[in-house]
């Protein structure tokens, strides 16, 4: 089971493989996705490392309901 | 000889040892050979009709899925139905601004009825009294299940090279949205251009591949139309796969010995960027034979740096083919010579600006040096030229707008003749575009409407500036939004006034998050300035250029205006110290497009 930090950290890491020059510092679990300044194609590249790392394909429906940090664990949780 | 897609259709309706190959996102494939599209084209176009869609009606579309999408489109084309094929929602984007445009799009183009999947049409119910002529939404899931039991053998329809295959809405102005009518002959025309004069493309030995979205020219025109006329197979990845694993393009080609694919500039720099040892292991890129760059402009350093990181698993350089097209000349205007080596001239930027002439710099200045790329030269039956404001042709070396003849080019807009005239004035198709030819090359060197493309799409600038408006201080009509080069591909920066003095990095963080919110895309850098820091002309027109050029040589905010507060001037300090290093890390290298004077 994945917990909170565990997510945090692994979006972090994902984040940073895809642009070096994100502040990922202050990611919490309400931290919305769109401010963290990615553009569309980033945010999926984004999405997409994340897939590898946890293994697991998260369904295209499923990527609308993702707002925040809360959003992409419980579609996280649905899929492990 | 064809000489429209029913005619195509008909003629791939007899090939069923190769076709189009859909990949799934786990990229398992689903075959269809010619002859089953063909089929499924007349299935699908008798399910139209008998929903009441009839030869002329619009249908447009909003299917993300390849298959799906493919053969919705060609059997709508076979019952003489028009298709206008729509951006589907943004996966992460925010939806009202989404419905809003979507509204104008099918509005603009009068379409009678939509077609969508199950998964998206939530979101669209309620279109259908927003758009006056929409009468309904068809789920493709109802498609499939349409057990095709009436008898209609489709014969009452009557096409020729005139009538309009489809829309190609031209993305750019939410406000105003224009559809290019693109007739058979229009298509037909393209096509051989593309795959006969450009390509040499040979039916028994060519695959192509591509991830292309299919609502957009090049995806749905280079790869479904012109592939379809010379019976070339195709395997089709997943838009939404390629973005999320931008390795698998590469790594589909590979498996599939793909010969011929195309892509924007933006996805050179992903495929590269996202590769490593380990991917490339094992991996053989030699039957490549081209590699196609267009849609957006092409950074030479993005492509040296793909070359580089292919080229050790047998990735031919000279298969690069840069190229240019519009939506208005159905697809492409220039192909850079086959199997050669990319191209590319360094011109003196401040000639270029002062007079508009193209001259070979040879200088040590890395500011005066503007590296552009060739693309090459136009095909049969078509002409290309460079023209003056008065409509004079003017000679090689020397800069105007690009304008361009023959069969491709589209008849006009739909229901919009000034629009339409202005593009057709002369009897030439004027692009917008800036260039010129150089020992028998086409170069693009700038836009004559300052449209800005991130990531392959046109975004008007007044549709940024517009949104970023309407936040609490910032001064309404003084915000400038344009493109500037970065690493890898043309970034977005704003610039705006405003009155605060105080939280202003909490206000370009505002900035920031609507532009992303609504229109979905990044802006690398938000500068903001105090009231009278855009320059204006003497008439208060505000200057884009002017101001994108005083943004890059750093000189933004200091002609002799007012900058506010001692606090404001040390920000605006701090602002370029960024900047400068965040340009210095980016790498930009002597001799590179754009080098910034910090």
């Amino acid at each position: 089971m994945h917990t909170d930090d565990k997510i945090i950290e692994l979006f972090k890491e994902s984040v940073k493989e895809v642009d070096t020059n994100t502040d990922v510092t202050n990611i919490t679990m309400k931290t919305e996705l769109s401010a963290l300044g990615l553009d569309s194609v980033m945010t999926l590249e984004v999405i997409g490392v994340l897939e590898e790392k946890l293994n697991i394909r998260f369904p295209d429906e499923d990527l609308s309901t993702i707002k925040n940090m809360n959003d992409l664990a419980t579609v996280v949780r649905k899929q492990s | 000889m064809a000489k429209t897609l029913i005619d195509v259709l008909s003629n791939a309706s007899n090939v069923s040892h190769k076709g189009f190959t859909f990949l799934n996102d786990a990229l398992e494939p689903d075959e269809w050979s010619f002859a089953d599209l063909s089929r499924e084209a007349d299935r699908r176009a008798r399910y139209f009709r008998s929903l009441g869609l009839k030869q002329g009606d619009r249908l447009a579309m909003i299917v993300p899925d390849g298959k799906d999408f493919v053969l919705s489109f060609v059997g709508a084309v076979r019952a003489g139905i028009v298709p206008v094929p729509m951006y589907p929602p943004l996966a992460l984007g925010k939806l009202d601004s989404y419905i809003d445009t979507a509204g104008r799009i099918l509005g603009a183009a009068g379409a009678k009825m939509l077609l969508t999947t199950k998964q998206v049409s939530p979101i669209l119910w309620s279109l259908l009294s927003k758009v006056k002529t929409l009468k309904d939404i068809v789920l493709t899931e109802k498609v499939a299940k349409f057990e095709d039991k009436v008898q209609d053998d489709l014969s009452d329809v009557q096409i020729d090279a005139e009538s309009p295959c489809f829309f190609q809405f031209t993305s750019g102005s939410t406000s105003d949205p224009k559809d290019v009518i693109v007739s058979h002959g229009n298509l037909v025309a393209n096509s051989r251009a593309i795959m006969v004069d450009g390509l040499k493309s040979n039916p028994e030995t060519d695959r192509g591949v591509s991830w292309l979205p299919l609502y957009h020219d090049m995806g749905l025109i280079g790869f479904v139309i012109a592939p379809l006329l010379t019976h070339v197979p195709v395997v089709f990845i997943p838009t939404l796969s390629f973005v999320k694993r931008p390795t698998c393009w590469m790594e589909t080609v590979a498996k599939y010995k793909g010969t011929i694919t195309f892509a924007p500039n933006f996805a050179f720099g992903l495929a590269a960027k996202r590769m490593n040892p380990k991917r490339l292991e094992g991996m053989d890129l030699s039957s490549v034979r081209v590699l196609g760059c267009g849609a957006e402009p092409i950074n030479p350093n993005t492509m040296r740096n793909f070359v580089d990181t292919f080229q050790p698993v047998g990735f031919n350089p000279d298969a690069l083919m840069p190229c240019y097209g519009m939506a208005e000349a159905t697809l492409a205007m220039a192909f850079d010579d086959l199997q050669s080596p990319m191209k590319t001239v360094t011109i003196d930027r401040e000639q270029y600006e002062a007079t508009h002439v193209a001259q070979e710099y040879t200088g040590d200045d890395p500011a005066r040096a503007l590296e552009l790329v060739a693309c090459g030269a136009t095909f049969s039956h078509h002409d290309l030229g460079i023209m003056e404001d008065d409509g004079e042709l003017l000679p090689e070396g020397k800069v105007g707008e690009i304008v361009f003849k023959g069969p491709s080019v589209t008849g006009g807009y739909h229901q919009n003749p000034e629009a339409t005239k202005e593009m057709l004035a002369g009897g030439w198709l004027h692009t917008g575009d800036l260039g010129f030819m150089l020992k028998g090359q086409l170069f693009i060197s700038g836009r004559k409407k300052d449209l800005i493309i991130l990531n392959g799409r046109n975004y008007y600038p007044q549709s940024i500036e517009w949104e970023v408006e309407q936040i609490d201080n910032i001064r309404r009509g003084n915000v400038v939004a344009f493109a500037t080069a970065g690493a890898n591909t043309e970034e977005l920066v704003i610039v705006a006034e405003t009155k605060a003095e105080e939280g202003l990095d909490e206000l370009a963080q505002l900035v920031k998050k609507r532009v992303h919110d609504v229109l979905g895309v990044r802006a690398r850098d938000v500068m903001l300035v105090g009231p009278g820091g855009l320059p204006k002309t003497s008439s208060g027109k505000l200057q884009r250029r002017k101001t994108k050029a005083q943004y890059e040589s750093g000189a933004l905010g200091r002609e002799n205006r007012t900058l506010g507060s001692t606090a404001t001037k040390v920000k605006l300090a701090k602002h370029f110290t960024k900047s400068a290093v965040a340009r210095i890390k980016h790498g930009i290298k002597k001799g590179s497009a754009k080098v910034l004077r910090a």
